[in-house]
């Protein structure tokens, strides 16, 4: 009997502890990270992301000229890793954490962008938002040197091995009649 | 019948019942994290017993069951025998990511690659591990009792065709 006077002095003292969850918001702890949101104006498509995510729940396919990223939030784990990779910030954690839903189709986002084809041999090899990003990075950087070398940018790793290499073989040649 | 309409016929077969929804907790293979947080889930601070829910010992007792873990291959006949023995009607949540889609165990051999491989579940409820909160959040939208907030999300840059497929 005694023992239960003093729980009662105790939980009178303390009031009460439930949080009234549904009916009212829960504080949630600074720098909660929720669900990643992608902003689609901001992605450029260099698949970062899809690299580093440890569950794969960012996958990339690329088929002809559509670029396609897919975000499936019932394998994200909020380890925050593609917010540290991706080179434009175009992950936010967001503080929502009330995920559930019905069907798994809820859980997905899809993201499709344009890819460009090389200019020497057609093939498709990246994104149009990552060409523009980097035009736009380089002339910033190196202020215009960007325009010797911009056809360069629309070739494929493959053509512009080529291309760098035939220049280099021109450059010495021309070098070696002049001696 | 569209999954939000058999979800909405389950939670009225269980309101129906006229009694508390009891759980059982499956742990198919996962790392226990989710357990915890269902443990959690039931103490005073949190409180799911306000909508009447109270774990069961049994299966048997239970009217939904809610399953952890990417379903291992050794723990898919205790499972099955644990879906079973509930009766109906009964709902299932897959709790946690691993329960949702695989988690970081999807492509491993040893597992089913989460619970919608062997049973259809009446919601998910992501997170590695969810939050206390998600977890009533998830069972009251298995009950049909809030509204769900994530939407499936798409979008494309101009320029590509609707009407052909990418080949």
């Amino acid at each position: 009997m005694s023992n239960i006077l003093k729980l009662l002095k105790v939980g009178i003292k303390r009031g009460r502890v439930t949080l009234k969850y549904p009916a009212e918001k829960t504080p949630t702890p600074e720098g909660l990270r929720g669900r990643p949101v992608l902003d689609f104006d901001v992605c450029i498509g260099c698949g970062a992301c899809a690299k580093t995510c440890p569950p794969n729940a960012l996958t990339v396919e690329e088929k002809e000229n559509v670029w396609t990223l897919r975000l499936f939030y019932g394998r994200c784990i909020m380890c925050g890793l593609c917010e540290e990779v991706c080179p434009v910030d175009a992950y936010r954690f967001s503080e929502e954490f009330e995920l559930a839903s019905a069907t798994r189709e809820d859980l997905e986002v899809e993201l499709q962008l344009l890819r460009v084809k090389c200019k020497s041999c057609g093939k498709y090899f990246t994104t149009k938002r990552v060409l523009d990003n980097t035009v736009a990075e380089y002339s910033e950087l190196t202020g215009g040197y960007a325009e010797e070398f911009k056809e360069m940018i629309y070739l494929c790793p493959d053509c512009r091995r080529m291309d760098w290499s035939e220049t280099l073989a021109d450059a010495y040649r021309e070098a070696r009649y002049e001696s | 019948m569209s999954p939000e309409a058999d979800l909405a016929a389950k939670a009225e077969k269980i309101r129906k019942l006229g009694r508390s929804p009891w759980v059982f907790p499956v742990n198919s293979g996962g790392c226990n994290g989710c357990d915890i947080e269902i443990v959690d889930t039931i103490t005073p601070y949190f409180d799911a017993e306000r909508f009447g829910v109270k774990v069961a010992s049994s299966a048997k007792h239970a009217d939904i069951l809610l399953v952890t873990g990417p379903v291992t291959r050794q723990s898919l006949g205790a499972l099955m025998n644990a879906y079973e023995a509930t009766p109906e009607p009964k709902l299932v949540i897959a709790i946690g990511n691993c329960a949702c889609g695989g988690g970081i165990c999807h492509d491993s051999f040893t597992v089913m690659g989460g619970v919608d491989a062997v049973i259809q579940p009446d919601a998910y409820v992501p997170g590695c591990p969810p939050r206390p909160e998600a977890l009533i959040y998830g069972l009251l939208l298995a009950l049909g009792k809030v509204e769900q907030k994530v939407k499936r999300m798409k979008f494309k840059e101009e320029g590509i065709d609707e009407t052909r497929a990418p080949v």
